[in-house]
């Protein structure tokens, strides 16, 4: 006598979701314990200490006399190069690592995983800066106890919090190209050639015709925070900043989310 | 009756090496035919035609005067961007795809698969200025026609010079990869010590005379930059060799030895 089986079936209706604040916790966590991601950290805090190790054997070589924002601006120059990375590597890691496959089984609305990745740069974003303070106070007191002359502090409140905020615009920029194209080198070459190739031709083209340097506040991205970074933003600026973040953050972000909530993981 | 079978040996002592040609052509196809590398090249290749497009376009508008040689220049200025990159990926996506333990079980002399890249890399090279080249050529004669005028000049030595950077810009890639075995990794340090670097340089030569000296010596751009204005003196020769030693040697050796010894997994 034989009777069917019933089904298996894995009831999982009264289990509640993965909480979001977990989400983060695990999006942290995969960015600091993959070697390349550990290994980027490291290099990051390495070369801002080289940078400013070399900045104070300078300032103190030469006699000059550096403030507590120019130390901050030494050590601006490594984490405004390489925090972007991290943001291209944070979602296309899942690809090239074919993590995610597991990551999306576990969550499968995979805008919270997202959405848990870009929480996770921000803090990020914070904790560089505070390590980016501490290292910049210690090269100012450094540079004090050396050289005897007076400390210059002066108030960097306004400064600190442009850094943060282009810390996560240049982020988000990465994260944004990461999504579009899905693809590690793909993602940081075109970031790199963005920033640092396009002012090029940008500035070609601006010299050459004046109804292009009239344009180029609104399509040219890197522009448009030069003076969110020099802390004299105003009126107009925010609108420069607004218009081109749109082409080069809202735009590449809006489609690149799109691919990955379409895309197959295999 | 039983008699132990003879062990099975796979005699291959008569078997010729794998030709060092047929490596070279190996390696120029795995450059081309993966949908990486054919990514690289074909966007290489359309950013060159949009700029010179965009080049064309303004020097009409504005009615500038402009040479074939300006043409190849802004062609070849956007195909130095992306070039390297094809270099670090020639090496790393051995690593990064795995394809390393099949290419060094078939030929197991390890350098002579690096060798066969470089030069692969190498005739990429040409095969972009070549393309530079051509598309200049088109330009120039658009330019004619829409302009009136037409100016075929063309600095020689100034194109043995870009022959030259473009192929250092190839294999500085090819030393970083080498040097770091990982795509991501070779990409960042690259761009890194091409674009942001020579403005560190500039910046610590204003500020102390002492480094003023020495920097010429160090600054692997700059000193290719001079090969623009061939014929250079002894001294500009000189800055050239030293600082392709430190950027360029150095980390190719240092790279070379890691291939040797890295385990293929």
């Amino acid at each position: 006598m034989t009777t069917a089986a019933a089904p298996m079936r894995l009831d999982v209706s009264s289990t509640a979701r993965v909480p979001f604040g977990r989400l983060i916790n695990v999006e942290l966590r995969k960015l600091a314990d993959t070697r390349a991601g550990g290994w980027l950290l490291i290099s990051i805090v390495a070369l801002t200490l080289l940078v400013l190790i070399i900045q104070l054997a300078v300032v103190l070589g030469n006699d000059l006399h550096p403030k507590f924002v120019d130390f901050l601006q030494g050590m601006n120059t490594p984490m405004a190069i390489l925090l972007p990375v991290l943001g291209v590597l944070s979602i296309t890691s899942e690809w090239s690592q074919r993590t995610a496959m597991v990551t999306f089984a576990l969550e499968p609305s995979r805008m919270r995983v997202v959405m848990a990745k870009l929480v996770s740069l921000v803090i990020v974003s914070v904790l560089a800066l505070v390590v980016g303070l501490v290292l910049g106070s210690v090269a100012n007191v450094l540079y004090g106890s050396f050289s005897g002359n007076d400390l210059v502090w002066g108030s960097v409140g306004k400064l600190v919090l442009t850094y943060f905020v282009a810390y996560i615009l240049s982020m988000a920029s990465g994260f944004a190209l990461g999504a579009l194209f899905l693809n590690s080198p793909a993602g940081i070459v075109v970031y790199f050639a963005y920033s640092f190739v396009l002012p090029i031709p940008f500035a070609i083209g601006a010299a050459l015709m004046g109804w292009f340097d009239s344009l180029r506040p609104w399509i040219d991205f890197n522009f448009a925070q030069s003076p969110l970074i020099d802390g004299t933003i105003q009126g107009s600026d925010w609108a420069h900043l607004f218009t081109s973040g749109l082409i080069w953050l809202g735009l590449p972000l809006v489609i690149g989310l799109w691919r990955i909530s379409r895309s197959e993981v295999k | 009756m039983t008699t132990a079978a003879a062990p099975a040996t796979f005699d291959v002592s008569g078997t010729p090496g794998i030709p060092f040609a047929r490596l070279f052509v190996v390696e120029l196809r795995k450059a081309v035919d993966t949908r990486a590398g054919r990514w690289l090249l074909g966007i290489t290749a359309g950013l060159a035609l949009v700029a010179e497009a965009i080049f064309l376009w303004v020097v009409v508008a504005q009615d500038q005067d402009a040479s074939y040689g300006d043409f190849v220049a802004a062609a070849a200025f956007v195909c130095s961007i992306l070039l390297p990159v094809l270099g670090i990926m020639l090496v790393t996506s051995e690593w990064s795809q795995r394809t390393a333990m099949t290419t060094f079980s078939l030929e197991p002399r390890r350098m002579r698969i690096v060798l066969a890249k470089a030069l692969a890399g190498v005739a990429l090279t040409f095969f972009v200025i070549a393309f530079a080249l051509v598309v200049g050529l088109v330009c120039n004669l658009l330019y004619g026609a829409l302009h009136g005028s037409i100016d075929w000049t063309f600095g020689f030595l100034g194109f043995l010079g870009f022959l030259i950077t473009q192929t250092f810009a190839m294999l500085g890639g090819f030393a970083l990869a080498c040097l770091l075995l990982n795509t991501s990794a070779a990409i960042v340090v690259f761009f890194v010590y091409k674009w942001v670097l020579p403005g560190l340089f500039a910046l610590g030569a204003a500020l102390m005379s002492w480094f003023d000296k020495i920097v010429d010596w160090l600054d692997f751009q700059s000193a290719q930059n001079e090969l623009f204005d061939l014929p250079m003196s002894g001294q500009q020769w000189g800055h050239l060799a030293v600082s392709a030693v430190i950027w360029l040697v150095v980390p190719l050796l240092i790279g070379l030895w890691r291939i040797r010894r890295a385990e293929v997994k």
